[in-house]
């Protein structure tokens, strides 16, 4: 590649060169002072970097493009020779093709459709603003209710589905707490689940569930589904994330929602690239 | 065919997570198995092999033939297939 790209350098100079006569600028002659070479020198590098800003828009609108026809950002990190990650941040929002959780509830439905047993990724299509850290709570109590009412705030839960997620640590014990300083608190459908939603609160200080094995908890999931089988996918994907305890670490050391939110994209990008 | 329950709470958080890592841990053994998710009064009242439950719910499971599996990191596959492989290995022997 570079060995053609080099092949070509000449057509490249010869581009340079029209871009920089555009400017009126004209390539110093034999005896032509040092004042007109600096000018043309100067007129030259002018016209590299109006040359560069045309591919930048062109790469860009080639991202878009291959993305479209369905391209990950992995692929078009790899295309321009970097990072999966570089490349998102380069071009974020880019349509790469719809296996992240923004969009929950269609990705549930046919998920339901397709394979109940099937894993996507999807735990980054959390609602952002579902995120919270940092969050202090006395007691388990505080804990569920500050992951509640992040469900509530997207819709997701009607008010009365905070008290039924209560309730149901009062009746059935802390069995919510599925792993080591880690709960995923919920309560039934018709409790008044509204949607698919998880919200995910990180504690700046973990508190006791009353689990004999798991506590104390510092990571609360909240969810909620209407119905009883839109959010399997989500759980599947949940518990895949949960397994990996560096994601566990990278959570509890993110200082901003937004940190927390970079973690769960990060796990689900890996899925997705797999 | 062996029998088998994952019981939990309410069938929607932990027992999906314990049903699909069940599955991967007995499909390795090539056993021809049912395994259903129930309440713990549900799995009371009928004949099972082997119930998988968490530690919260054990001590409200009452079926004396059934050998309790207690699982207590449900994001854990190895600690499924472990306690899985051990208590088919007591089912056999």
């Amino acid at each position: 590649m570079a060995d053609r790209l080099s092949d070509r350098s000449d057509a490249l100079s010869d581009l340079v060169s029209a871009i920089a006569r555009d400017t009126g600028r004209t390539p110093p002659a034999p005896g032509d002072g040092s004042d007109t070479h600096q000018q043309w020198l100067l007129a030259w590098l002018s016209a590299c970097s109006q040359l560069r800003a045309e591919l930048d828009e062109q790469m860009a609108e080639a991202a878009r493009s291959a993305a479209r026809a369905g391209a990950s950002y992995g692929e078009l990190g790899a295309a321009v020779g970097t990072s999966r990650q570089a490349a998102r941040k380069r071009w974020p929002d880019l349509p790469v093709p719809a296996r992240r959780l923004l969009t929950v509830l269609e990705r549930a439905r046919s998920a339901r459709r397709a394979s109940q047993e099937r894993r996507e990724p999807m735990l980054s299509n959390v609602d952002a603003r579902s995120v919270a850290v940092g969050v202090s709570a006395r007691d388990w109590r505080e804990a569920v209710e500050a992951g509640g009412r992040l469900l509530r705030d997207a819709e997701a839960v009607e008010e009365r589905y905070i008290d039924a997620m209560l309730r149901t640590v009062e009746e059935l014990g802390p069995y919510a707490v599925i792993a080591p300083g880690v709960t995923i608190p919920h309560a039934r459908p018709e409790d008044g689940a509204k949607k698919v939603g998880l919200s995910l609160i990180v504690l700046s200080e973990p508190v006791a569930f009353g689990s004999a094995e798991n506590d104390p908890v510092d990571l609360v999931f909240a969810f909620a589904t209407a119905d009883p089988n839109d959010h399997i996918g989500l759980i599947q994907a949940l518990a895949d994330f949960l397994e990996d305890r560096s994601n566990l670490h990278a959570l509890r050391q993110a200082r901003t929602a937004a940190e927390a939110r970079e973690v769960i994209q990060r796990s689900d990008d890996e899925r997705g690239d797999s | 065919m062996l029998k088998i329950f994952a019981v939990c709470g309410m069938g929607l958080g932990t027992s999906v997570i314990l049903k699909s890592r069940l599955k991967e841990a007995l499909d390795s053994h090539g056993v021809e198995y049912s395994l259903d998710v129930t309440d713990a009064s549900t799995a009371n009242g009928q004949e099972a092999d082997l119930i998988f439950t968490s530690d919260e719910l054990a001590s409200k499971i009452r079926n004396e033939n059934a050998k309790t599996v207690i699982i207590s990191n449900f994001t854990n596959r190895a600690e499924i297939r472990e306690k899985t492989d051990a208590a088919l290995a007591e089912l056999n022997g």
